[in-house]
């Protein structure tokens, strides 16, 4: 490996952080591509993602898929509880 | 997908599957009751500034609209995230930026609301949507879309193949005719459509590569022969539209009325994309009539790629026993619908 990056992301409850984490694993072992290597950990709030690559394209790549990934899941877990607070009081059954 | 071990089931009438498909360039999310209820089925389409379906491109269309998406559909459904029982994703097959992007959304909310995770086969799910809205039970089933060309019928435990494309699809062989013919992709209205609306002006039957070989189709040769027809601007767009149409048409329609012959099911699918197409529809309905069959085709809101054909699968398979645990949850970019067992048929 000749390139690496590490991301450190802080989410706002730990099973957010835990939820995260999970969703990722599955990508993080199996890999798209040789090129990276991938590292996903949790410690409290915070979320770690390691990357090594072979190159900077592919160090390139894999962080903007794992950033993506952790945006969208952001959005998706966040958006859940106003989502149950909402449908409750619209939806009383 | 994989066996459970353990059943949470909850009461049926409380019982709901959010289904999520992101094979393509769709990002749906569905969700149906347990006896097959389609409670909501909302879709964001990435449509490309130009060019054909950039997989990257597509993936972050998806990322940045799932929670869109997803909020909608649960609000159109009238339930909280809490009421779901099973979340059911696409795992394939696809692109892979999309389908990674739908699969850990769906880990996300299974993992997150501790609820069971279905992988569901994509060409299955067409399927088995078509089934479910047209009440088939046993057909044999023409399914055609940007991605895929088959024909297909259940048999001892599995959809099997009958015919297939070789080389490109139907609906990628009309979509790349059509920007080919800069065509312009629409919200709402696919350029599939477009060329079945300059078909039905057009006059003369241009001769153009019929490719059957077998019970296979092969588009390719048509395609490039279409292309290069209209590149010498020596005829009129209507008509080659109609003549590839025709051409294409024809030829599916030929595999799928001898594997009608063959199987001698009583009822003829038509879904996937192409379905919508009204010449398409009516060359099936023909076959079908000469072999006494009932011609069914999908509803065009479940004929394009969608999420609550993933919600239902989802149901089919979770409540004959398969999940799939998160770990063991990896897409799947090239799984053909006859690997995938089937056992809520039989």
């Amino acid at each position: 490996m000749k390139t690496s990056a590490v991301v450190k992301l802080k989410f706002s409850s730990p099973k957010i952080t835990e939820t995260v984490l999970t969703a990722l694993k599955p990508e993080a072992t199996k890999p798209a591509t040789a090129r990276s290597k991938i590292t996903v950990e949790k410690n409290g709030l915070l979320l770690t993602i390691k990357v090594e690559a072979t190159d900077t394209t592919a160090l390139r790549a894999t962080l903007n898929s794992y950033l993506r990934w952790t945006s969208a899941l952001a959005d998706v877990l966040e958006n859940l509880k106003p989502a149950e607070t909402q449908l409750h009081a619209g939806n009383p059954a | 997908m994989v066996k459970k071990q353990r059943v949470r089931k909850k009461k049926a009438e409380e019982s709901y599957c959010l289904g999520i498909e992101s094979t393509a360039d769709d990002f749906s999310v569905g969700v149906s009751t347990f006896k097959g209820e389609i409670l909501a089925n909302i879709r964001s389409s990435y449509v490309p500034a130009e060019g054909g379906i950039h997989p990257r491109e597509a993936a972050r269309h998806h990322s940045e609209q799932a929670s869109t998406v997803l909020r909608e559909a649960l609000g159109k459904a009238a339930l909280k995230p809490a009421d779901l029982s099973i979340i059911a994703f696409s795992q394939g097959p696809g692109l892979g930026p999309c389908l990674r992007t739908g699969a850990t959304v769906a880990r996300a909310l299974a993992s997150y609301l501790d609820i069971p995770l279905v992988g569901v086969n994509h060409c299955i799910a067409h399927i088995e949507i078509g089934k479910l809205k047209t009440e088939a039970i046993d057909p044999i089933t023409l399914y055609v879309s940007g991605g895929n060309t088959i024909v297909a019928a259940f048999d001892a435990g599995r959809y099997r193949v009958f015919g297939e494309t070789l080389d490109i699809a139907l609906g990628n062989c009309l979509d790349v005719f059509a920007r080919e013919a800069c065509l312009r992709q629409k919200q709402g209205m696919p350029l599939g459509a477009l060329v079945e609306k300059l078909a039905a002006k057009g006059t003369r039957l241009l001769e153009l590569p019929y490719a059957v070989k077998g019970m296979d189709v092969s588009m390719s040769g048509l395609l490039t022969t279409a292309v290069t027809l209209l590149k010498k601007g020596k005829c009129r767009l209507e008509d080659l539209c109609y003549s590839l149409q025709e051409t294409a048409f024809s030829m599916v329609t030929e595999i799928s009325e001898r594997g009608l012959a063959h199987t001698e099911k009583k009822e003829v699918l038509l879904t996937g994309g192409v379905a919508a197409n009204r010449r398409l529809q009516a060359m099936i309905e023909e076959i079908a009539r000469e072999h006494d069959a009932r011609f069914c085709v999908v509803p065009s809101e479940f004929a394009v790629d969608n999420g609550a054909m993933i919600a239902w699968t989802g149901v089919l398979a979770y409540t004959h026993d398969i999940v799939t645990p998160i770990n063991q949850s990896h897409v799947k970019l090239r799984w053909r619908l006859d690997e995938v067992e089937v056992p809520w048929i039989g």
